[in-house]
């Protein structure tokens, strides 16, 4: 019978901190402490969350980015954070691509990290076009800067993949593919609602992303394809069922999260998003059952895909529950913006006939009353103060 | 501060990573028992100490502080991964005998070995790991953790036992 304390014994010393990982930060490490730092400017800016992606439950192993713009620039990254919100156009726009993005990757070591930001990388650039659609932004020269930017970071992706499974860690790069793919997939369809809803200018726009979009989409699935295929060819192997367990554990684990999720916003939701989505959560639950039936039967390799595609649609699902309450919430800002842009044009028109004589103030008042609809001569009097801003 | 004493400190700083970066690694790897996080934590248990001391907080051991920061990071992961049942951690691919030098048959031991000390209460759990993989002694640990050595050599007796009937 083994012993615990032997083992953890043989384990800890077959267990090592990669020389170059180490030799990597202590240079980053010095860099930042003797380039100074402002702990006041990082508790500052340690408040702000950042936006949630649809990735984020896997994000887990970055720094969040406001702590490493905190502990980098101190009071000095208020510009940094403040440019982590920009879009194409806006001023500090330069400064979230150029500088920190930089920074973060810098932060990521691990390849895996670095496979990780790559693939935030082309969903920041999808989620700012989705940004700049919405709020009727979008014109030709923002959408080449995108496009141009999305395909460097998919280039990026694409050769950590490779190297990945040049290094034989074949798993690893079906998974970095399979999460890829549920990106451009998710964004795919947030793109393609949208245009549905945009005038002619902006579908135009959004059409040459969707094309790239889908190029990338087509050739990742088919690597992720030709990856599991190996996997599967390789089956048997200990390490595979252990990954296939995983793989089910973490599966499960999701769409119980997922469906929480669901009933958090359903109020927010449009019936078809969540129709659709519970949906996809079934079939993905029954390719649950089938990788558990393979792992029974030892066919672990089969099992590891089934679970990975099953994971796949849960992410897709949570991604489009999670974009449906944005997307939802910026039309109806957006709605509620021209609304009370049209309602301030006919104000200052009213104004404008009260000036030239052509309306008494009464008038005028009356006009504000009907457009609002009270009849109360109480709630007429708030609204009319109101109505004064 | 003068610059001379700024300097200095940065200095140790840097002695401090050159010496404890692997055991804090370590420490993490045998918590989190994934290679890409362990290097991320013991990262982020050096920013934030440096973060703290650049407050203008004094500190007297600055190993116990790292090993205080680095168990509240994996404290706060594990509790993370609870709440989520383990499922960032699952669909990160755990896969150890890929990222380290392990060979095959000893990812079946890692395995038994991570439920092992999985199954373990939080205190029990951190005890283990500072006294089994750190090489630290009760009064190290029991300067760490903010309790006494005696709390300390309590626990890790109960934390031996539990260990070994998990494992067997």
């Amino acid at each position: 019978m083994k012993d615990f304390f032997e083992e953890l014994e043989k384990l800890k010393r077959k267990t090592e901190l990669n020389k170059s990982i180490k030799e990597s930060f202590r240079s980053s490490f010095i860099d930042f402490i003797f380039a100074g730092s402002d702990a006041r400017g990082a508790e500052i800016l340690r408040r702000n969350v950042q936006k949630p992606s649809i990735l984020h439950f896997f994000q887990y192993k970055f720094m969040p980015i406001f702590l490493i713009i905190a502990l980098v620039f101190g009071a000095g990254g208020s510009v940094s954070l403040a440019a982590e919100n920009s879009i194409p156009g806006d001023v500090l726009y330069p400064v979230k691509v150029n500088f920190n993005e930089k920074v973060v990757a810098v932060f990521s070591v691990s390849a895996d990290a670095k496979m990780q930001w790559e693939t935030r990388l082309v969903e920041r650039r999808l989620e700012e076009v989705s940004l700049l659609a919405t709020s009727g932004k979008i014109d030709a020269e923002a959408e080449e800067k995108i496009r141009a930017r999305f395909d460097g970071h998919a280039e990026k992706i694409k050769e950590k993949i490779a190297e990945m499974e040049e290094r034989g860690k074949v798993r690893n790069a079906s998974e970095a593919a399979s999460r890829f793919e549920v990106v451009l997939k998710v964004h795919d369809e947030i793109l393609a609602r949208l245009q549905s809803t945009s005038s002619a200018a902006i579908v135009s726009e959004i059409g040459k992303l969707k094309i790239r979009i889908r190029y990338e989409l087509d050739d990742v699935r088919e690597n992720r394809s030709r990856l599991e295929s190996r996997i599967e060819k390789e089956d048997g192997a200990p390490e595979t069922k252990t990954a296939a367990e995983g793989k089910i554990g973490a599966t499960e684990n999701a769409v119980v999260s997922v469906k929480a999720n669901i009933e958090k916003n359903r109020i927010e939701l449009d019936i078809d998003t969540v129709a659709r989505a519970e949906a996809q959560l079934q079939i993905a639950a029954d390719l649950i059952l089938v990788a558990k039936s393979k792992l029974s039967a030892g066919v672990y390799g089969e099992a590891f895909t089934t679970a990975q595609k099953s994971l796949r649609i849960v992410q897709e699902t949570r991604g489009l529950v999670e974009n449906g309450t944005v997307v939802k919430s910026l039309k109806k800002e957006n709605d509620e913006n021209d609304k009370d842009e049209a309602e301030e044009n006919n104000g200052d028109k009213t104004e404008e006939k009260v000036r030239n004589n052509s309306m008494t103030p009464a008038e005028a008042g009356a006009e504000a009353d009907t457009e609002v609809g009270i009849s109360d001569l109480g709630d007429r009097d708030k609204v009319r103060s109101k109505g004064k801003k | 501060m003068d610059v001379g004493k700024k300097i200095g400190k940065k200095k140790n700083f840097v002695e401090a990573y050159d010496k404890y970066a692997d055991a804090i690694y370590r420490h993490c790897f045998f918590r989190v028992f994934s290679r890409a996080r362990a290097e991320e934590l013991m990262q982020e248990t050096f920013m934030k100490a440096w973060e703290y001391v650049a407050k203008g907080n004094e500190v007297d051991n600055l190993r116990a502080l790292l090993y205080k920061i680095a168990n509240n990071l994996v404290i706060d992961e594990s509790r993370k991964k609870k709440e989520e049942s383990l499922d960032v951690l699952l669909e990160g691919g755990f896969d150890p005998v890929q990222e380290t030098r392990l060979k095959t048959e000893d990812n079946i031991v890692l395995k038994d070995v991570f439920r092992a000390i999985n199954s373990l209460p939080e205190d029990e759990r951190d005890v283990l790991v500072m006294r089994f993989v750190n090489d630290l002694n009760p009064k190290d640990i029991a300067e760490i953790l903010g309790v006494t050595a005696n709390v300390v050599s309590v626990r890790i007796n109960r934390a031996i036992k539990s260990a070994r009937d998990k494992f067997n």
